[in-house]
């Protein structure tokens, strides 16, 4: 049994736990299946899943596990439901998700579990009617097979304008005195601080809870942004949270997943992250986070992997151009070479970079004798267009 | 354009040098057809002459995608999302209702079916004949691949409008689709699944972690008898593999009885309870949730004979 006590675990071995963790990491990122095999064959031995590790969901009150679960891309209820049998307490799917099925998955893992387990959903963001939104939630209810949804979100608000909509609003109220749901709260990609400053500013304070995409590499204004939202009570799930997703294979056998998740759960205005889980590496990985601390090896972590991807990662923000005599289109060139590194896929890379008209190619720069561009993130703009010259030109 | 937002929307997704590799090995680019302009594929008059474009076809790709789909595009990626290409129909005679034609190219026709299939339902309504290799519609959609591309249209407005109208839709983008690559067939290998028992609306291709197991590489699932059985056909590039996936997955169970075979067995999954799985080649075929273990035996069999030639 681990327990927590003052920050620090009792009852296991940190390094094995650690071991163990890291492992099911280099496996999931590499994609080494013989690796991965070891782990989790090894993690059946091993392994011992942590206690769960709460914290309260702002003004709802429920208190969901650090670690949720994002169910999106889980095909099978079995991977849903090992997780909720190890204490897993917080499930986020949507009316969207695989045109309803996610739901179904959902509802299945949810079986022998649903008196110990909160499911939040979201309504179809087309459905901008009252009479649609609740068509949606009876919908929801259905494939989940239960009888009331815990948290009911407006799905992907860009901006505040959908925060004041009257129809969804009227629509959630009368849901929520039928006793179909019981929270509100809204699901946000773009456009995050005004959103979640909307939620604040609302003088009804009619939404509970807020879904926004978080991680080490936000901006600090979307940081600040959830403290307030924090502490005037809305409960913040944090998504997209891994920062994970380019690795380079310079920092070996170690991904920045585990320390990416770590970092979002060190800012104790987030109630929860809802990482998402495909199968028993990722579930195993991810739940292996909760109680840990971000550590000073994590931040070590996470300084490699910036400084890993640092030589071709580009933002593509686009702020070097008009440095550029010549008019080169920076960014899109960088977007053509990400699609040929990145993603491996060269007919892409060449059609997208065989759009830019010949004066503003990576040609052009063959002709000037300095790069006179400057990358404000440290890109080397003149290696990054020579490359694209002998490859992609 | 956050190309942030794009980066992390996935967990696993963009690997230069492993990522490569995979989709070299994994063969998803082979024998697949030319790719055709994804614009081209939407014409203006795809819903008829009562339905206007509203401006031009939008285009998105790997880095885009999650602003037309949101977080949902993670799920399009292990199945070689390439490009997709958007079009919003607008009704000449009432602006409430309307359409939107997404056309996306995938990286095989097997990825298309598989994307496909992870919105299709066992209790689907089949789409009317000649729309791609499959589809289904509902009052409201109409869904369907065909070759390397997974088509949805939906509507939005008074349901009783689009009875009519998105077949019509559906077949102009079909038709589209066939000039640029043909008619598409079903991928050969889903018919090692067509055996009595298994529900042929439950068959499904997961091009990632089947079975919720990241030692297996991509596969087949698919429902059969009234219990819920779950059959599965994985695929793996050569013998050596399957092998070694075989070997990794029973390590993985438990074996109350005897110890597992070197070519099928019979074991205990901790997630779905007992298993039974052979060995064939590059293949793995085997069934889980399992209450009557002569059934299972007896289905996987069938299977087994209808592989695809190793």
């Amino acid at each position: 049994m681990i327990k927590e006590k003052d920050g620090k675990y009792e009852g296991i071995d940190r390094r094995v736990f650690l071991k163990a963790g890291l492992a099911g990491t280099a496996a999931a990122v590499l994609g080494l299946g013989g690796l991965a095999g070891a782990v989790q064959s090894g993690l059946t031995g091993d392994f011992a899943f942590p206690d769960p590790v709460y914290r309260t969901l702002g003004r709802t009150g429920l208190k969901i596990t650090v670690v949720s679960f994002g169910a999106m891309l889980t095909p099978e209820p079995e991977v849903i439901r090992f997780a909720f049998a190890h204490g897993v307490n917080y499930v986020d799917t949507a009316r969207r998700y695989m045109n309803g099925r996610n739901e179904e998955i959902v509802g299945r893992a949810l079986k022998g579990h649903r008196g110990k387990v909160y499911v939040a959903t979201k309504a179809l963001a087309s459905s901008g009617t009252r009479e649609a939104i609740i068509r949606d939630v009876e919908t929801s209810l259905k494939a989940l097979g239960i009888e009331t949804i815990d948290v009911i979100q407006l799905h992907n608000l860009t901006g505040k304008e959908r925060v004041f909509g009257p129809e969804s609003r009227e629509a959630f109220t009368r849901l929520k005195a039928q006793g179909k749901v019981r929270f509100f709260g809204v699901t946000t990609h773009t456009g995050q601080t005004e959103v979640l400053n909307a939620l604040v500013d609302d003088p009804d304070r009619f939404f509970d809870t807020a879904l926004v995409g978080y991680n080490f590499k936000s901006a600090p204004s979307i940081k600040a942004a959830i403290e307030r939202a924090s502490r005037a009570g809305i409960g913040i799930v944090a998504m997209k949270t891994q920062a994970g997703g380019y690795e380079t294979g310079a920092l070996g056998a170690v991904s920045p997943h585990q320390a990416a998740l770590k970092w979002v759960l060190q800012d104790r205005n987030i109630a929860a992250a809802i990482p998402g889980m495909r199968n028993m590496a990722h579930l195993r990985e991810d739940i292996a986070v909760m109680g840990m601390r971000f550590s000073a090896r994590d931040k070590r972590i996470l300084q490699r992997y910036g400084k890993a991807i640092a030589p071709y990662y580009c933002r593509l923000c686009a702020e070097c151009e008009p440095a550029c005599p010549r008019g080169v289109r920076i960014s899109t060139i960088n977007r053509s070479l990400m699609y040929s590194e990145g993603y491996g896929d060269d007919r892409l890379a060449r059609l997208v970079y065989n759009k830019i008209p010949a004066a503003f190619s990576a040609d052009a720069c063959a002709s000037c004798p300095e790069c006179t561009a400057h990358c404000v993130n440290g890109l080397d703009i003149a290696a990054r267009m020579e490359k694209a010259r002998k490859a992609l030109g | 354009m956050n190309i942030m937002r794009a980066f992390f929307s996935g967990k696993y997704l963009q690997i230069p040098v492993a990522g490569l590799l995979f989709i070299l090995m994994s063969g998803a680019f082979a024998f697949v057809a030319p790719a055709a302009d994804p614009g081209g594929l939407i014409p203006a008059d795809a819903c008829g002459a009562e339905w206007a474009m509203s401006g031009k076809a939008r285009i998105f790709d790997r880095e885009n995608l999650f602003e037309h789909v949101n977080g949902e595009a993670e799920l399009y990626m292990p199945y070689g999302f390439r490009s997709l290409a958007s079009a919003l129909y607008v009704s000449r005679k009432n602006l409430d209702d309307a359409i939107t034609a997404d056309v996306y190219e995938m990286g095989s026709p097997l990825d298309a079916f598989g994307i496909y299939s992870n919105y299709r339902r066992e209790d689907h309504v089949p789409a009317v004949a000649g729309i791609g290799a499959e589809g289904f519609v509902s009052p409201t959609q109409l869904i369907f691949y065909q070759d390397k591309y997974f088509v949805r249209v939906q509507a939005s407005g008074s349901e009783e409008v689009f009875r009519d109208i998105l077949p019509e839709c559906g077949k102009a983008l079909s038709g589209k689709i066939k000039e640029a690559v043909g008619a598409g067939r079903r991928p050969a290998v889903l018919a090692a699944l067509d055996v009595p028992g298994i529900s042929p609306g439950s068959i499904r291709y997961l091009a990632h972690s089947p079975l919720g197991y990241d030692f297996f590489r991509r596969g087949l699932t698919a429902s059969a008898g009234r219990d819920g059985m779950l059959v599965f056909l994985l695929m793996e590039e050569t013998e050596k593999a399957a092998r070694e996936a075989f070997v990794r997955y029973r390590s993985y169970l438990k074996f109350p009885e005897k110890g597992g075979g070197r070519q099928s067995l019979t074991g205990i999954d901790p997630l779905y309870g007992k298993v039974i799985v052979s060995l064939s080649g590059r293949f793995l075929v085997g069934a889980a949730r399992i209450t009557n273990t002569e059934y299972a035996e007896k289905l996987t069999a069938s299977v087994l004979k209808k592989l695809p030639a190793q």
